[in-house]
């Protein structure tokens, strides 16, 4: 992650109006926004849109777009990126699924991610058999719904924040641009709904001996 | 690791952690809460495969001791959560045509069936001109880095097993972002479909259907050229004797045979395969068993970071203690009986609507004994199943060695013995444990 020098030299040919430049750089972050798309797509969609659909189309956005973004570099290119696939996974919603609601930023977020048709697997066991000592290997199972359940259970900031963190994968310093606060609020905020998940973790069976 | 050499970078900031933080150095760095910053290093690690503890965290950073002790397990729960998406929205984005006709040195001709663990095409080699299977794994390598190494490793362990009774993987590779391999066309069925086959009114398989058995072949699809020097009826055994019928004993304990031998093989090798059931068993119209997918598609279960989900198919069959944790040689042995059960019983030993339920069945309890589903089923034959299905690995075949025997001795109507202890000899372990209790406390 981070500003490679291969980066900077991209961005300062798309200043001049290179766009194999735009297109190489675009590249360079598709497998992250690839991860984001695919994350936050509403399962309606499946079978009818995929990832690579709403990334081809906001790559056409990001042509259209790139004077935004040499106009106010304050955000890093994949921030950046980011937001206009944002704006496409939105558009696209709207125009599949109709919905007109006041703020279709809030609208598609976290839901869908959590509540996923849940076919949790043979995987989920691994890692969760690391933290707990069940001794029941069963209940490590449906420890991951039940993660999907508590989670769903907060507010939007905080699942949001732990979604571009861990779903995302990205640093603090993204997530603060997203969000579009200091790195300290970003830091914190962090922390803080990692506390609140722990809490409605603590009251639910399985975690009690974590 | 070594506390002082932190593997960490903190992307925009260029910041490395040392230990732990020192005030002042930076503005970002004063920025960010400390418990943040140490979150994101184990974070990374976990990313990274290494499997940090929190404990060790906890440990190396004291003033951060209860905190890290009472979230940092948490920060590994969303991982793992994470990864399961992942997998999940791979599996899904398996595109329905794949927008190119050649993979490797083949031409791919026509899509002979998918799973959750990838497509197989019928392919012709262009060099060669023969033709071959090719298998596409459904994620793209960029996305995935970590099972990439997985694959290959794997690929390269499979691609060296030569076994009569093993489809052979020719090559393997990646491109257009997608790993697949080239293996031998084996024109038969799997044992899934002479399973469904069976339990239909008729109750039996001609040799003959099972070249045909692919009705409404796909677009494309072409026909091996059949071997006349093998294809001699009288060549092989009894299943290609003609049929199999529901209580055809000897034709089902002779494809136990060669899968058995398969098994052995490979785990000489040191080569598990991790997903033994009846799709992956093949026979074709000589009677010949062929097992395929050979370790493949999965990465080593034992890694933490980046096992993919398993699908449906695969969840049923395995054994219990590839949920806990460690599995060996046994637990193939026992997907392979389970296989058994279902070949001469055509009722799968587990059914359950979700995976979650179908795991507790796994876990909780044992399959109803074969007998009972199907009577006239040689008492045993039932014994070698039972004693491939146990769910404590301690009492199955430890070896497939010793299932073979087992298989041969019945073939030649020598009895067979339970490898599972009795109620005499669970009585006198219970006794004989607690006696050592005794002793050690006094």
């Amino acid at each position: 992650m981070g500003s490679s020098s291969r980066e900077e030299e991209l961005i300062s040919q798309i200043a001049d109006q290179n766009q194999d430049a735009l297109a190489e750089l675009f590249s360079l972050h598709h497998d992250r926004l690839w991860r984001m798309v695919s994350f936050r797509l509403d399962p309606r969609l499946y079978g009818r849109i995929d990832a690579d659909d709403i990334l081809q189309e906001s790559w056409l956005a990001a042509v259209q777009r790139i004077d935004h973004f040499l106009a106010d570099a304050s955000r890093s290119i994949f921030v950046w990126f980011r937001l206009i696939t944002c704006q496409t996974l939105i558009d696209v919603h709207r125009r599949h699924l109709g919905t007109q609601k006041r703020n279709a930023a809030l609208e598609f977020s976290m839901h869908r991610g959590w509540s996923s048709e849940s076919t949790s697997s043979a995987l989920s066991f691994h890692l969760l058999g690391q933290l707990t000592s069940p001794s029941q290997a069963a209940l490590k199972h449906e420890l991951s719904d039940q993660l999907r359940n508590a989670l769903s259970s907060m507010n939007e900031i905080d699942r949001e924040v732990l979604a571009l963190r861990h779903f995302e994968q990205l640093n603090n310093r993204e997530t603060a641009q997203i969000l579009e606060i200091s790195d300290q609020a970003a830091s914190d905020r962090y922390m803080r709904a990692l506390v609140r998940l722990k809490n409605v973790l603590r009251i639910m069976p399985e975690f009690r001996d974590s | 690791m070594n506390p002082s050499q932190p593997q960490s970078e903190f992307g925009d900031t260029g910041f490395q952690l040392q230990g732990l933080p020192k005030t002042g150095d930076d503005a970002n760095l004063r920025a960010r809460t400390p418990l943040e910053i140490l979150a994101s290093q184990f974070v990374e690690e976990l990313r990274r495969g290494e499997q940090p503890s929190a404990k060790t965290y906890a440990r190396r950073y004291p003033i951060h001791t209860d905190a890290i002790r009472e979230w940092f397990p948490v920060l590994a729960t969303l991982e793992q959560a994470r990864l399961q998406s992942e997998a999940q929205a791979i599996r899904r984005t398996m595109p329905r045509r794949f927008p190119f006709v050649r993979l490797g040195r083949t031409e791919l001709l026509c899509e002979l069936g998918r799973g959750g663990m990838g497509i197989v095409f019928q392919a012709r080699e262009l060099d060669s001109g023969h033709i071959v299977a090719v298998k596409v794994l459904p994620w793209r390598v960029s996305m995935v880095p970590e099972w990439q190494r997985h694959f290959q490793q794997e690929a390269r362990t499979a691609a060296d097993l030569r076994h009569r009774n093993i489809v052979p993987v020719y090559r393997f590779g990646q491109e257009h972002g997608y790993c697949f391999y080239s293996m031998q066309f084996v024109d038969g069925v799997g044992l899934d479909q002479i399973i469904d086959r069976l339990g239909r009114i008729e109750g039996v398989v001609y040799r003959e259907e099972i070249t045909r058995y692919h009705t409404g072949r796909p677009e494309g699809f072409v026909s091996p050229t059949v071997d006349a020097a093998n294809d001699n009826p009288e060549h092989d055994s009894d299943i290609g004797r003609r049929r199999l019928t529901r209580t055809s004993w000897r034709g089902f304990t002779q494809i136990a045979v060669q899968a058995c031998e398969a098994l052995r093989h490979a785990h000489q090798q040191g080569m598990l395969h991790n997903d033994v059931k009846p799709g992956n068993i093949l026979l074709d119209s000589r009677g010949h068993v062929w097992i395929t997918d050979f370790g493949l598609s999965r990465p080593a279960e034992a890694s933490a970071a980046g096992t993919p989900v398993h699908p449906n198919g695969t969840l049923r069959y395995m054994a219990p203690e590839r949920f806990v944790g460690p599995h060996d040689v046994r637990s193939d042995l026992y997907s392979l009986g389970l296989t058994l059960y279902e070949l001469v019983t055509l009722t799968p030993a587990f059914e359950a609507p979700t995976e979650q339920s179908m795991v507790h069945g796994i876990l909780g309890r044992s399959p109803i004994a074969p007998s009972a589903l199907q009577p006239e089923l040689p008492r045993d034959l039932e014994t070698i199943i039972l004693n491939c299905i146990a769910a404590d690995p301690g009492h199955r075949y430890q070896t497939a060695d010793a299932l073979l025997e087992n298989l041969l001795r019945f073939g030649r109507g020598q009895r067979v013995h339970s490898t599972r202890p009795g109620i005499l000899r669970r009585f006198w372990t219970k006794l004989a444990s607690r006696k050592m209790d005794n002793d050690s406390s006094s």
